[in-house]
């Protein structure tokens, strides 16, 4: 039996479908950082140990340690309650100093309460109005 | 609900209060045209249509009076309002303080309002005798999103509101943003978001009327290019900005912001391509309404996740008091659009059926699918951050790692997909011709992929994407060719005048193979700086030099100057190639005496094989400096491309119609 054009294209584009919908939901697979505050992170440490996450805090103030002619920083950050300690190698932002709020994402280590971070950002505060609003 | 502005003392705070009442009225007014514009429609009674439509060009001007006003108020300094103390100061330049009329929540809701009004009487002045049976639904809408952000406006983001206790002086913009591209980044991007809701009220008025002719299709079609080009030049804008300013070597980070302006491009540059298929074949009509109507979703989507902050704190829902009013709103436009889609569907569903699997109609439909699943896996990654704090209580975000993985394939499917469609005729293409036609251009591309290969390029997604971009390079570049020879056998023109005249006269096929031209050069972009870039860190004393990708960097100096509003460290650099000495570079830094932070000064030397881009890391009391040195191959050619796509649209904006598509069949359906 000869398949309809209409059949064909139809059967071709629902397949198309079902491949981005793979493609997607394979990708999240290993991708995942859990976005946490600091007292989440201390709550679920044992769940969360040697995965991706994405911390909300501050820099501890006196706490960035920079290796001489390098650019290697280790540093805290803080709730003002709990911390959690940092280490990062690169460019850091213009904004990154004592006190100011930074997104650190990196493998989270239980053991030693430490992210090894590959990613340090420091918030755009035009971008995001969050700051300010938030209560 | 409250109505804090009936407190405002006009004796105290005149500003705020003429603010205030200017954008009640306004309010006011949206609120008449859309019942008037409802009722005249419904009831075929052309004078309140008329005064509908009135009532919206006073709106036009009430909102403009409101938008210079504020302006007059962040060039004299008015402290009174905390719109102001927050976003602007005495100390920035005149213009940056213009600028800071969207530099806030606030001031850039108003400015999206602003626009929308701009757009609207245009569009009233446009149709003033012209698709009048449609007109009615369509001001109604237009008054409806007015009405939805002069109401987010006056109850939860009001620019006009006082500060509580006198201040002296504001709290400035962020130096990073006082830059001439951050001045013109959000018009450009506002200019497009808020553009698409133009051709959502013509689909809107197609639903309601369950009419569309040829007469309809041209403004709907005209609407959505006027703000995808807005867009497009808004989106290369501020990757322009991000790539030069910030510092970290690259220009697209898939940060939440950025993909909330990436949705509603993908869905309207897919709306672009499908609405060729309604015109040629009448066939589609329900799903472009959907897609243009989806556009809008995610253009006001865009617009809140822009402002409110809602992805980039950890807990969302309590972060900013827009917040509600943007879910309803979306929510109400997501129910009745679907509600009117159900309705109408019997009425709106395309009769045609597709004739051939080898045509344009169907290439058309893949591209469809590429784009809106590109469009779904950015929205899927954008919102699982809130999606999984519903449902299991704490946010998972997805990284750049993710996007990168899931829209590569795609892209690339995209691509090729741009190389042969051009290849392929309406309603049925014969296989013989298309192979032919597919001849040439295959062939070239083999040829040039062998000779990367040969060359040592040997990652498999760089030589895709290479090999897709030559193809499709290939066919416009036949395209273009078959064309002027034409011409030149026609009309017996120059190769140049053909050339010319091939753009003008058919502007829509070949403007359109323009913009495909540039994306090419973009990808090539993309691709050779997402897979060859070059990273490294040196230490340097005066006098040491570094070695990158055949430069050789000197290291001269470490400098500080003293300017009023600014000091400046900067690294003096000799760039030399060999003993040829290239050009002086002279990253630094810059600290404001306001802002609690350094400004980032990158240096770039750009050529077309590639940018050397230095940031200066630190340095020490005996002039040692660390230097982040990124060498970026090819990403020249991503602002080439980037360029070329908007002169394509420029070129297709063109207001001459294709005869061929006048010949399209319409049947214009009639009221049930």
């Amino acid at each position: 039996m000869r398949l309809r054009a209409r059949e064909i294209v139809i059967g071709g584009l629902s397949l198309g479908i079902l491949l981005i919908g793979y493609l997607v939901f394979s990708g999240m697979r290993g991708q995942q950082q859990y976005y946490l505050h600091l007292d989440e992170l201390d709550r679920m440490a044992a769940e969360i140990d040697g995965k991706g996450v994405r911390i909300n805090g501050r820099v501890e103030p006196g706490s960035i340690r920079k290796a001489p002619q390098r650019l290697v920083y280790d540093f805290a950050i803080t709730d003002g309650q709990r911390r959690v300690t940092v280490h990062y190698e690169g460019v850091v932002s213009d904004m990154f100093k004592d006190g100011i709020e930074v997104v650190v994402e990196g493998r989270y280590d239980a053991r030693r309460n430490h992210i090894e971070a590959t990613r340090l950002l420091t918030k755009c505060p035009s971008k995001y109005q969050a700051d300010t609003a938030r209560p | 609900m409250s109505f804090p502005w009936i407190h405002y003392d006009p004796t105290q705070h005149p500003v705020a209060f003429v603010g205030t009442v200017l954008l009640a009225w306004a309010w006011l007014m949206a609120l008449y045209a859309m019942v008037a514009g409802v009722w005249g429609g419904l009831r075929r009674r052309e004078p309140w249509v008329r005064s509908g439509e009135h009532a919206l060009w006073a709106t036009t001007l009430v909102l403009s009076m409101v938008v210079f006003l504020l302006w007059q108020a962040l060039y004299t300094n008015n402290f009174d309002l905390a719109y102001i103390v927050q976003h602007s100061s005495s100390k920035i330049p005149r213009l940056y303080a213009l600028a800071a009329l969207w530099g806030g929540q606030e001031g850039s809701l108003l400015f999206w309002v602003w626009i929308l009004s701009l757009y609207t009487a245009l569009v009233l002045l446009q149709n003033r005798h012209r698709r009048r049976p449609w007109l009615p639904y369509v001001s109604a809408t237009l008054a409806l999103v007015q009405l939805f952000f002069l109401t987010t406006i006056l109850f939860a983001a009001n620019p006009f509101t006082p500060v509580p206790e006198a201040v002296g002086e504001g709290r400035g913009l962020n130096p990073i943003l006082q830059r001439p591209l951050m001045a013109i980044h959000p018009p450009n991007l506002y200019l497009g978001y808020v553009g698409f809701t133009v051709p959502f009220a013509f689909a809107v008025a197609a639903l309601v009327t369950g009419q569309m002719n040829l007469e309809w299709l041209v403004a709907i079609r005209r609407w959505a290019l006027v703000p995808w080009f807005f867009l497009t030049a808004g989106i290369l804008i501020g990757s322009r900005w991000a790539y030069q300013e910030l510092g970290w070597g690259g220009y697209w980070a898939w940060d939440p912001v950025e993909n909330a302006s990436l949705m509603p491009w993908l869905l309207s540059t897919a709306y672009l391509h499908s609405i060729m298929v309604q015109e040629k074949k009448n066939m589609l009509r329900a799903w472009n309404i959907t897609l243009i109507m989806a556009t809008f979703l995610l253009s006001v989507l865009g617009t809140f996740i822009t402002r409110s902050g809602i992805l980039s704190s950890v807990h969302a829902f309590a972060v900013s008091p827009i917040g509600d009013y943007f879910i309803v709103f979306l929510s109400f436009i997501l129910f009745y659009g679907l509600a009117l889609l159900y309705i109408r569907w019997p009425v709106i569903r395309s009769a045609q059926r597709i004739e051939a699997v080898l045509s344009k109609e169907s290439s058309f439909l893949f591209n469809n699918l590429l784009l809106t699943g590109i469009c779904f896996a950015v929205l899927w990654g954008t919102l699982f951050p809130l999606v999984s704090d519903l449902v299991k209580g704490h946010r998972i975000t997805v990284a750049a790692p993710f996007f990168n993985q899931v829209t590569a394939p795609l892209g690339l499917a995209l691509l090729i997909l741009t190389g042969i469609c051009p290849l392929i005729a309406w309603r049925r293409a014969t296989w013989t011709n298309f192979e032919r036609n597919l001849l040439l251009p295959s062939v070239f591309t083999l040829v040039v992929t062998s000779v990367l290969f040969a060359l040592g390029v040997r990652e498999a997604l760089p030589l895709a994407f290479t090999g897709a971009g030559v193809l499709v390079l290939a066919t416009t570049a036949l395209e273009f060719y078959r064309g002027v020879r034409a011409r030149r056998r026609m009309y017996g023109e120059p190769v140049w005048t053909a050339f010319g005249k091939l753009l003008i006269k058919h502007p829509r096929r070949y403007g359109g193979y323009v913009v495909h031209f540039g994306v090419v050069l973009l990808f090539f972009g993309i691709v050779g700086s997402a897979f060859y870039q070059v990273k490294r860190e040196v230490f340097l004393r005066p006098g040491d030099t570094a070695h990158l990708q055949g430069y050789t960097l000197k290291y001269e100096s470490l400098s500080l100057r003293r300017f009023p509003h600014k000091d400046l460290v900067t690294a003096s650099i000799v760039l030399q190639r060999g003993d040829r000495v290239v050009t002086r570079l002279a990253p630094g830094r810059e600290f404001h005496p306001n802002a609690d932070q350094p400004v980032t000064n990158v240096a770039i030397y750009s050529t077309w094989r590639g940018d050397v881009y230095l940031v200066l890391g630190a340095w020490d009391e005996n002039q040692g400096v660390t230097l982040e040195m990124y060498y970026n191959p090819l990403i020249f050619w991503f602002w080439v491309g980037g360029w070329l796509m908007l002169i394509g649209g420029v070129i297709v904006m063109n207001p001459r119609w294709e005869p061929a598509y006048m010949l399209a069949p319409q049947a214009a359906v009639a009221r049930p």
